[in-house]
Order: C-alpha cells, then sequence, then structure tokens
C-alpha cells in the first residue's frame, strides 16, 4: 500500500509538471510577440489565423492554426538545432538533401533535371539566342561543391552527375552563344584556397573571383582588380548548415571585395534597385554582418532589378541575368563596364529585350550554378516570354 | 486532429483536461462528450453527421431493444443491418464506383467521398453494445451523454482499441478520477506519442526511401519488409498507447490491444496479441454466433476464413488486404490442424512465426496482389542482386534507426520501466527520461511532418 502511495505520488508530480509545461507553452504563443520573419528559413512566418466560416469550412483554419503553433513556437530554432544535432549523433550524414562530408564540410547534393526541364530550356535558350545576334552572349555555368568534393560522400551515398551536366549544357549552347567553363581553373585552385564556404552553397569571394577573372577575359575585358580584399566576418554559419541542422565543426569567414569610389581616378558608381527605388553608393548591404545572415551583405536581399552605373568609360554595358551565386562576383566586374544591369528571373517580369536595347547592352551573361539550373523554371520563362515580346 | 499535432498537444488536449477537472463528477460525462464531439469535427465537420446519425440510431435502438424485448431480434437485425450499410457505403463508394466507371462505355463523374474518421471503430463499437444487449449482458443505456461518450470517445476514434460496452459501461457512472491517474495516463500518452512520432514516422521515411530505391535487391527488398513490419506496429500500438494513456487520464480503464505480437510463438498467438480487441470483436460477435469449434470442419474452415478476410478488409478496402486477410486464416487453419500437432519448441515456433507475418506485410504493402508476387522473389535472391550502394547506403544512414525500431518491438523497455518505477530513484529516472522523451517529440513535431495514418482510415 505503501508502495502503491510512493508510486500514485510520482504520477501526480508527473501529471501535474506535464500539464503545467505544456499550458506555459500553450500561453507562450499568445503571450509572447510573434515573431514576422525567420532569418534562419528565408521565409514570413505563420500568424494567428482569421476565424471565417469559409476558412472554417474548407480546413484552412485548422491548417492555419497548425501552422500558427509551429512557426510561433517559443523554441523553434532551438528544436532545429536538437534536431540536426540529433541525426549527426546517430551517425546521419545526410539531411535534406544536404551531405556532411569526411572533412566537416557541408554540400548540396546534385539532382538531375528530368529531360523535358532540360530540353525546355534549350528551346527557349536558341530562341532567345536566334533573336539576338546583335549582342554578345555567355553563359557561365558554375559548379558547386558537390561537384569536387564528391569522394568525401559518407560510404555508399551517391549524387547526380553535375560535371556530365554542365557538359551536356555547355556543350549545347546555341552557336552564338559563348560557354563560360571555370572548372579547370577552380581544379588548379582546389588544394590552396577555400573556393566554396563549409557551411553555405555559395562560392567564397576566391571562387567569384576565378570565376570573374574567366568572364572577364571571355567577354574581352581586362582583368582589373583595383580594389582591396578584406575579411568583414568570421563567423558566418550559412544555409546549408540551417537547412539541414548539422552542427559546423568550424564557421566560416565572408571576404568582401571592395572598390571605392575614388575622385583621385574619376571612378564612382550608383547601385540603384529597382523594387525599392532606392539608389546606394555601394554594393553591399553592410547592415546584414550584424544580422542573422551576413551573406546578404552581397547585394542585399533578393530583388528584381539592379542597375549600376560607373564611370568607367567604355562601351561595354553588361546585363546579368543570374542566381545568387553572381551576387558575388558583381564588385569585381565593375571596373570593366559602363552599365551593369542585373537581374534575377525569379523576381524580374520585364522583357530582356527591352532591357537591352534601352540600355544599349553589349554583353549578356547567363550566370547559374548547376543545381539551380537543374531545377530552374523562372529562367526558361523568361527567355521564352521575352522572345515573344519580341516577335509580336 | 491529430494527437500528433501541436493544436491537439498545446491546445485541445489541456482545453479538455483543465474543463474536465475542473468540474464536478456528474458534470464530466458532458466534458468528455463535448470535447469528443469537438475533436471529430475538428478534423472533418462533415463526417461529424454521420457520427451523430450513429449516436443517435444506436441510442434509440438500444432503448427500443431494451422496452419492447419481444422484438428484440428483428431491432438487432436493423441495427446491425443499419451500421453495415453506413460502413459499407462510406468504405466502398469509391471503389465501386471506379469499377463501374472501367466497366461502363460513359464516364461517371466520380466523387470522392473521404471516409469518416473511425467509422470502422464506432461503428463495431455499436454493434457490439447491441448484440450485448441483446444478450442481456446489462440493461439499455438510458443516459444518452453517456451513450455519447461510450460512441464517440476521442481517444479511441482514430485507431482503437474496439472498446466494448461491457468494459466502459458501469464506469461511465462511477470511475476513480484522481491526480495520480492523470499522471500514470499522461506518461503512458507521451511514451505512445514518442513511439510514434520518433519510431513509426522514421520507419515509414525509411520505407519510403528504400521503395523509391531505383534497383531491386535482396537487401533493399528486406529493409522494405523490415520497415514497413516495424512502422505498422510502431504506428498502430502507439495510436493505441495513447488511446489507453488517454481514457486513463480521463479515469477509464480498458484492456491492452497490443501484446509485443512480434514474440508470437504461433500464427494463432500472434492474433491473440496483434489488434486483439479486433479477434476478440470477430470471436465474440461472429465465430461464437455461428457455433465456433462446434461446427464441423469444413464449416469451422469456411467460418476462419470469413472471419480473417474481414479482417483485412476492415484494414483496408483493395484486394491485397483481403488476400492478406485469408493468407492469414490459412495460417491459423493450418496451425490449428497441423503445426500444432508438430508441438514444435517455442523458439522454433518464434522464428516461423516472425517469417510468416513479415511475409504477409508485403501483401499488406503492396498495392496488388500482382504487385506482392513480383515482390517475393527479390527477397530470396531470384532476378535480385545481393546488394548495392544505394541499398547498402540506407542499411549505414539508418541502422541506428533500424535497431531502435526493432527494440521497441519487444517488451524490455516495458520491463525496465515497471522495475524502475517500484523505487524512488528510479521513478526519478524514468521521470527525467520521459521529459527527454517528450522534448525530442516536440522537436520532430515542430520541425516535420508527420506520417498520416491516412494511409489507412479505419
Amino acid at each position: 500500500m505503501k508502495k502503491d502511495r510512493k508510486r500514485n505520488n510520482f504520477y501526480v508530480v508527473f501529471g501535474i509538471t506535464f500539464a503545467a509545461i505544456v499550458l506555459a507553452m500553450a500561453v507562450s504563443l499568445f503571450v509572447l510577440p510573434e515573431k514576422a520573419y525567420s532569418d534562419r528559413e528565408d521565409r514570413a512566418l505563420a500568424h494567428f489565423p482569421v476565424f471565417t466560416s469559409e476558412s472554417l469550412k474548407t480546413g484552412l483554419f485548422r491548417s492555419e492554426i497548425e501552422e500558427f503553433a509551429r512557426d510561433q513556437f517559443v523554441f523553434r530554432d532551438l528544436a532545429s538545432n536538437i534536431r540536426g544535432g540529433t541525426g549527426q549523433i546517430l551517425g546521419n550524414r545526410e539531411s535534406n538533401g544536404i551531405f556532411l562530408l569526411e572533412s566537416g564540410r557541408m554540400a548540396e547534393s546534385f539532382t538531375a533535371p528530368d529531360e523535358g526541364r532540360t530540353i525546355a530550356f534549350r528551346n527557349a535558350l536558341t530562341r532567345f539566342a536566334a533573336s539576338r545576334q546583335d549582342v554578345n552572349l555567355y553563359f557561365l555555368l558554375a559548379p558547386t561543391a558537390i561537384g569536387f568534393y564528391a569522394d568525401e560522400l559518407p560510404k555508399y551515398a551517391s549524387t547526380g552527375d553535375q560535371n556530365a551536366y554542365i557538359d551536356e549544357i555547355l556543350g549545347t549552347l546555341p552557336e552564338n552563344v559563348e560557354a563560360i567553363d571555370v572548372r579547370a581553373a577552380f581544379r588548379e585552385e582546389l588544394n590552396r584556397t577555400e573556393l566554396y564556404y563549409r557551411t553555405d552553397p555559395h562560392w567564397t569571394m576566391d571562387g567569384a573571383r576565378i570565376a570573374a577573372a574567366a568572364l572577364l577575359l571571355k567577354t574581352g575585358c581586362s582583368v582589373r582588380l583595383s580594389g582591396v580584399f578584406g575579411k568583414v566576418t568570421d563567423s558566418f554559419v550559412g544555409a546549408l548548415a540551417q537547412k539541414s541542422g548539422f552542427t559546423p565543426e568550424l564557421a566560416d569567414g565572408i571576404t568582401v571585395y571592395q572598390i571605392g569610389q575614388d575622385p583621385e581616378r574619376d571612378f564612382y558608381f550608383t547601385v540603384r534597385y529597382a523594387d525599392e527605388q532606392t539608389e546606394s553608393a555601394s554594393v553591399y548591404y553592410t547592415p546584414a554582418l550584424s544580422g542573422s545572415d551576413p551573406y546578404q551583405v552581397f547585394p542585399g536581399k533578393p530583388t528584381s532589378r539592379i542597375t549600376i552605373r560607373t564611370s568607367i568609360e567604355t562601351e561595354k554595358r553588361l546585363l546579368l541575368v543570374k542566381d545568387s551565386f553572381a551576387n558575388e562576383i558583381v564588385p569585381l566586374l565593375l571596373d570593366s563596364y559602363a552599365i551593369i544591369e542585373i537581374v534575377d528571373p525569379e523576381l524580374y517580369q520585364g522583357d530582356l529585350n527591352a532591357l537591352i536595347e534601352e540600355q544599349e547592352i553589349t554583353d549578356v551573361v547567363f550566370l547559374y550554378n548547376a543545381n539551380t539550373l537543374s531545377q530552374d523554371r523562372a529562367l526558361t520563362e523568361l527567355l521564352r516570354k521575352s522572345y515573344q515580346k519580341g516577335h509580336k | 486532429m491529430a494527437f500528433d499535432s501541436l493544436t491537439f498537444l498545446l491546445f485541445f488536449l489541456p482545453g479538455s483536461l483543465i474543463l474536465y477537472y475542473a468540474v464536478p463528477f456528474r458534470a464530466k460525462n458532458w466534458i468528455l462528450a463535448a470535447v469528443s464531439l469537438l475533436f471529430y469535427a475538428w478534423g472533418d465537420p462533415i463526417s461529424l453527421i454521420v457520427l451523430v446519425y450513429s449516436i443517435l440510431v444506436n441510442y434509440a435502438l438500444g432503448r427500443l431493444l431494451g422496452a419492447r424485448p419481444e422484438h428484440r431480434k428483428a431491432v438487432l437485425a436493423i441495427d446491425v443491418v443499419l451500421n453495415l450499410l453506413v460502413l459499407c457505403f462510406f468504405r466502398y463508394y469509391s471503389p465501386v464506383l471506379t469499377l463501374i466507371d472501367r466497366l461502363l462505355p460513359a464516364g461517371i463523374a466520380l466523387r470522392s467521398l473521404p471516409v469518416p474518421l473511425g467509422l470502422a471503430i464506432f461503428t463495431l463499437q455499436a454493434i457490439a453494445y447491441m448484440v450485448d444487449l441483446y444478450r442481456g449482458k446489462y440493461p439499455a443505456e438510458k443516459n444518452f451523454i453517456r451513450f455519447t461518450v461510450y460512441l464517440s470517445c476521442f481517444p479511441v476514434l482514430p485507431a482503437g482499441p474496439i472498446v466494448r460496452y461491457s468494459e466502459v459501461g458501469e464506469q461511465l457512472k462511477a470511475r476513480e478520477v484522481s491526480f495520480a491517474k492523470l499522471g500514470k495516463g499522461l506518461i503512458r500518452f507521451v511514451f505512445g506519442l514518442a513511439k510514434k512520432v520518433l519510431l513509426a514516422d522514421s520507419a515509414a521515411m525509411i520505407f519510403d526511401t528504400v521503395r523509391a530505391l531505383p534497383d531491386t535487391t535482396v537487401l533493399g527488398s528486406w529493409l522494405a519488409v523490415l520497415s514497413f513490419a516495424f512502422r505498422i506496429y510502431l504506428l498502430l500500438s502507439s495510436f493505441s498507447d495513447m488511446a489507453i494513456g488517454l481514457l486513463e487520464a480521463f479515469g477509464f480503464e480498458i484492456p491492452e490491444n497490443f501484446t509485443y505480437p512480434y514474440m508470437a510463438h504461433s500464427v494463432t498467438n500472434f492474433w491473440k496479441r496483434w489488434f486483439n480487441s479486433l479477434g476478440r470483436w470477430f470471436g465474440d460477435y461472429l465465430y461464437l454466433p455461428c457455433g465456433g469449434r462446434r461446427v464441423k470442419i469444413l464449416g469451422n474452415i469456411a467460418l476462419m476464413l470469413l472471419i480473417f478476410a474481414l479482417t483485412g478488409l476492415f484494414f483496408g478496402t483493395g484486394l491485397n488486404y483481403l488476400a492478406w486477410g485469408l493468407y492469414f486464416g490459412i495460417l491459423v487453419l493450418s496451425d490449428r490442424y497441423l503445426f500444432r500437432k508438430l508441438k514444435l519448441p517455442k523458439f522454433i515456433g518464434a522464428v516461423f512465426t516472425l517469417f510468416f507475418v513479415l511475409m504477409g506485410w508485403v501483401l499488406f504493402f503492396s498495392g496488388s496482389v500482382p504487385e506482392a508476387i513480383r515482390f517475393y522473389p527479390a527477397l530470396f535472391g531470384v532476378s535480385a542482386s545481393a546488394a548495392d550502394n544505394a541499398s547498402l547506403y540506407v542499411l549505414l544512414r539508418y541502422g541506428i534507426l533500424l535497431f531502435l525500431q526493432a527494440f521497441a518491438c519487444f517488451p524490455l523497455l516495458r520491463k525496465l520501466y515497471e522495475l524502475l518505477t517500484k523505487k524512488l530513484p528510479g521513478r526519478i529516472l524514468v521521470y527525467l527520461a520521459a521529459a527527454a522523451v517528450f522534448v525530442f517529440t516536440l522537436v520532430y513535431l515542430v520541425t516535420g511532418t508527420s506520417d498520416p495514418l491516412a494511409f489507412f482510415r479505419l
């Protein structure tokens, strides 16, 4: 009887504390201020839903309240860290398509696209290129880390053949589109310097420097790097770590290339962000360095179009149609072009032909990384729409 | 609403428990009925109509059967027919229309009709109530609220157990409601929830990963079978654990539904351990009324095959479920008339039983019988290599998880729990373990997606 009473006391303690903890977590959802955005996941967070009879009938209210509870859960970020860490402890070295390689580097796996997507892209590019024989067209398809570190994959793990994909794309470009292939140059430098972040999918400033040199040479520019390279942070934990939940052994450092406004040289530039309708004298967004995603220091948050005008006296005017890999390259190109138009096909709804004519563009460079291009529809769509608008 | 959702854990459960414990005993059944109907309506408001219909019809016919004993047989027959009509209508509406649409030249505009949550559960509970009432086990339940609680009690609706009125009737009138029972029930609930979220869902993920491998290998095939075996047991038994735990928190005690079926020493023994509330239901309401063992051998065989066919169809409407049920019917009959005479040692019996059970799961997870037949040879190396990098990678990547899932299929943890809770230091350890397990469960709930029970709706 005494034993039963003691056991019962234990159950009472458990019951009361469990109920109290759960109640506290529930109350915190309403008492603490709602978070609007997750820098870690780069998305807006759900708020408490509006109750309507329609939303109840369709089930929207039910799903939204669940989303609200997940997104506003008081220990959400800690939960992500615990989950990733637990996976690592259990020996899991792959999470959400990201591998934790032997060296501690993280790399996103490559998935070859389906043939239909590649054909659609190729057709759209071919038609667009055929209609623009008046400008120089280039395609820089950048490899990602998985293209060079596949031998560090966990035992028996496999990933798509990124090199074969790059060969296929660059080898079947339209005649008037020149390929810019940086792989050989990367291989030469791979053991000397970090070309890719260990915790982020992007290339480092060293990788961007090699790619920029290749781009400039191909487009007939001289490689003029009159600025200064400088490290701005040593504690960058990138998107791969956030997405996978893996705890990195070491944080990354971010180096920027600072080309300053120089009245002695009569060199200056302005950067105009079309979406925000703002202008800046810097290509960097320095407040990001003290935020949760320092990588945003490279041309800021996603924007559909950026126009950079420099004081360089040249007829060379660049249109850069790009994914996020181009962000670190842009500062390295300022010395070489009078105008650099940067377009993000994910957001840009305009007409490339109109832009080319408006700014008297001489060189169009498509700059994508292989992982993004393999899953992309936005570039194909932009090329297709631009071609259609030009042929109305 | 699912047990493994934050809506349930953070809003519904605390709210229900607070209300339930705050009111005097005479109001507790009202609260339980209200929250059960709310739980049901939250998931699928339209299906609430079906549940309310079932409550009203069975309550009324039960009262009628009690009031007019001379018409007992007719009332019972009407009740059973009405219940089965509703069950068969929702279960077979889509498959039958699909079949007709294939056979007829003109296409029928199909509207898929979702099966109301727990339809089979509350239908079988209703029939059990009426049959036992007919047999004179108890008087008709006159209290409408008590009857509503019996039929709609939310902890059992998602996946059982099937509760008999004889098991809970007296408890509906008087039961011990205490913080000790609350705590004991919540511990069971927490461990059941963890079993579902941490183990069953990961088994589902492993199964899906293996099934998506491009090439068929022996290793890959066995990984599929094992991960599915873990998945289905851990999923169903976790829901039973959560149901039993929640009912205990509300003061009820019901029998166990799963008792480590993978330890069974014979196929017959397996079916006493696997979802045994269903086996007992068929035994009491079909097998015995049809004569049971008193029937001659051929009749007995036919009856057993019918019962197991229905058992298969309880879990799903496809022909593969029917085949799965019949497969076990044949095995149980073989056990009864052949294997038992061999008097094999229990260990050998357990190995064979596990093998047969695993082979049975192939029928269960295959979309069709031909697909299952195509799957079997690969398990034994026919037209399949031993292993490839992809299957080896799955084994390496998920080996520890698979081990933990296997471990959870056996009673070691349960025995450890019972041993530890005898003394204070052990109880503290259990408390901390439950807390840690709950934290991990929350982590996975907040950051992940769960394996929906809707891959089969009971």
